[in-house]
């Protein structure tokens, strides 16, 4: 009896320690919605015979279900905001121990960052992770310096100051997540054409930095080990600048590790992007009509290169691609 | 039983005061950070009157610097450049001959960085694009920080950078430190 109720004392501040913590964690259901990206894979089927993985350029460009309908590809876009090459690395890492994909996509304009760039952007990848070691690593290798692991393990000492920004997303998806993408793809339908941009600025370095290419050898490596194609991308964002000396590195280590490269920007005219009507930011990220596009064009390049099967008749995603429809009309 | 029950309970008493007293410090010292971040900020600002600063045509033009058409004029252009996952937007307004960078700071731009375009502006001390490497230590000195080819000035929260190619300099940049 004794015994009895110190258990349910301790029970009961366990569950009421969870419930404080899931109160006030963002929720990232109905307001920056890509912080919810990471863990809707986790519910998803697991045969994606193609997965891409990277930064803000690979899940608001590319569509999932467009090459489902066009080449019967069955594809899922592990992507978020700022996503480093260290967190495409372990995320990676984890994506493998579910499935293993015929082909991993990876976006590389992360090559450009050798730093973490804010504590906000690395919640919006780590957040809702399932708890790993690719979970610990990639904290590990995230932490700008004022974090503190401690804050990842226990989201209520970093968040506890939320109390008093509450809103009802808070209390709504309280016990329950809001899928906000179509296998990874983020929709977006808003037109801002391009128009004016920044000039091109001069850099100290265009050289790549060491850890990059660290953990480029890692991703190479990684799939070598499983038998995946490696195909590296970029996707066609005319901002911020690719610059040249970035792309010749890109072709030079494609070339030396014998992996396909496909800088899209070169391909423009032919997928027929229309920077006045297909990007809803000024040329950061494609619209929903300019992924279409951009989705058509690479699910084409996949179907001939890859040696893909054909999925057309697949029910689950022909559901999938009802649904997608239906949200897009 | 009893006595038992109430030295578990007296546990988490304990650990619940030790919790809520964290955060209550934490908070605090959070408070007192902010307040020392903002009078390191107004010290930065102070000795930046002395320090580096870029004044163009008789406008203030130095990081941090307020902002707006009306003592800038109309720019030749001007671009908004949202971050990934909208947390923020940065404005940025071409003159021709050099490109400002604002943010919003409250109800007011400030100026976060200011770029060369060519050699048509100079620094306040008269350094320009196509100057020997030469003319920038002569005004500036020799405490830079060099990445590459890339020497840059701190002075408070300022950051002045040059790129010098082949002796020449091709590229003057002030910014703002966040800390």
């Amino acid at each position: 009896m004794r015994k009895l109720r110190i258990i349910i004392i301790i029970i009961f501040f366990i569950i009421l320690f969870m419930f404080f913590t899931r109160l006030l964690s963002p929720k990232y259901a109905t307001s920056l919605v890509e912080g919810s990206m990471i863990s809707q894979y986790y519910d998803e089927s697991k045969d994606h015979e193609v997965v891409f993985i990277g930064d803000c350029e690979v899940y608001a460009n590319f569509s999932p279900m467009v090459m489902f309908e066009e080449k019967g590809i069955k594809a899922y876009i592990r992507g978020s905001s700022q996503q480093l090459i260290w967190q495409s690395y372990y995320i990676l890492e984890e994506t493998l121990k579910y499935e293993k994909p015929k082909v991993v996509v990876f976006n590389v304009n992360s090559m450009r960052y050798a730093e973490p760039v804010s504590e906000e952007y690395n919640r919006l990848t780590i957040d809702y992770m399932k708890w790993s070691k690719q979970k610990v690593d990639i904290i590990k290798a995230s932490m700008t310096e004022d974090e503190n692991i401690w804050y990842y393990i226990f989201p209520l000492l970093r968040y506890h100051s939320r109390y008093d920004k509450l809103t009802k997303e808070d209390f709504e998806y309280l016990f329950k997540r809001k899928d906000n993408t179509f296998n990874g793809f983020l929709v977006n339908k808003n037109v801002k054409p391009v128009e004016n941009l920044p000039v091109k600025k001069r850099l100290a370095s265009y050289q790549f930095e060491d850890i990059c290419y660290e953990y480029l050898d890692k991703i190479t490596k990684l799939c070598k080990d499983n038998s995946i194609e490696l195909v590296l991308i970029k996707a066609p964002s005319v901002y911020p600048y690719w610059y040249d000396e970035y792309d010749e590195q890109i072709k030079q280590y494609a070339e030396k590790n014998d992996i396909d490269y496909y800088n899209l920007k070169n391909n423009v005219e032919e997928i027929g992007i229309d920077y006045s009507t297909d990007t809803y930011d000024g040329g950061l990220h494609l619209n929903l009509n300019g992924a279409t596009k951009l989705s058509k064009f690479f699910a084409n390049i996949l179907a001939e290169n890859y040696n893909l099967t054909d999925f057309s008749g697949d029910k689950l995603y022909n559901q999938k691609l009802q649904e997608y429809k239906e949200f897009i009309k | 039983m009893k006595k038992s029950s109430i030295i578990v309970i007296a546990i988490i008493i304990v650990v619940v005061i030790a919790i809520a007293a964290y955060f209550l410090l934490n908070n605090k010292e959070e408070s007192n950070q902010q307040a020392s971040n903002n009078s390191t900020s107004v010290t930065q600002e102070e000795n930046n009157t002395t320090a580096i600063k870029l004044e163009y045509e008789g406008k203030d033009m130095t990081p941090g610097a307020v902002f707006s058409r009306e003592i800038f004029g109309q720019e030749q252009s001007y671009s908004e450049v949202p971050s990934c996952a909208g947390q923020g937007t940065d404005k940025v307004y071409n003159y021709g001959s050099y490109e400002i960078t604002a943010y919003q700071d409250g109800e007011e731009e400030k100026i976060y960085s200011v770029y060369f375009i060519d050699d048509q502006i100079t620094t306040t001390e008269g350094v320009k694009i196509s100057d020997d490497k030469s003319v920038m230590l002569e005004k500036y000195g020799e405490s830079y920080e060099q990445t590459g080819n890339q020497y840059t000035y701190k002075s408070g929260n300022v950051l002045l950078a040059f790129i010098v190619e082949n002796d020449f300099i091709t590229s003057i940049t002030y910014s703002l430190v966040i800390e």
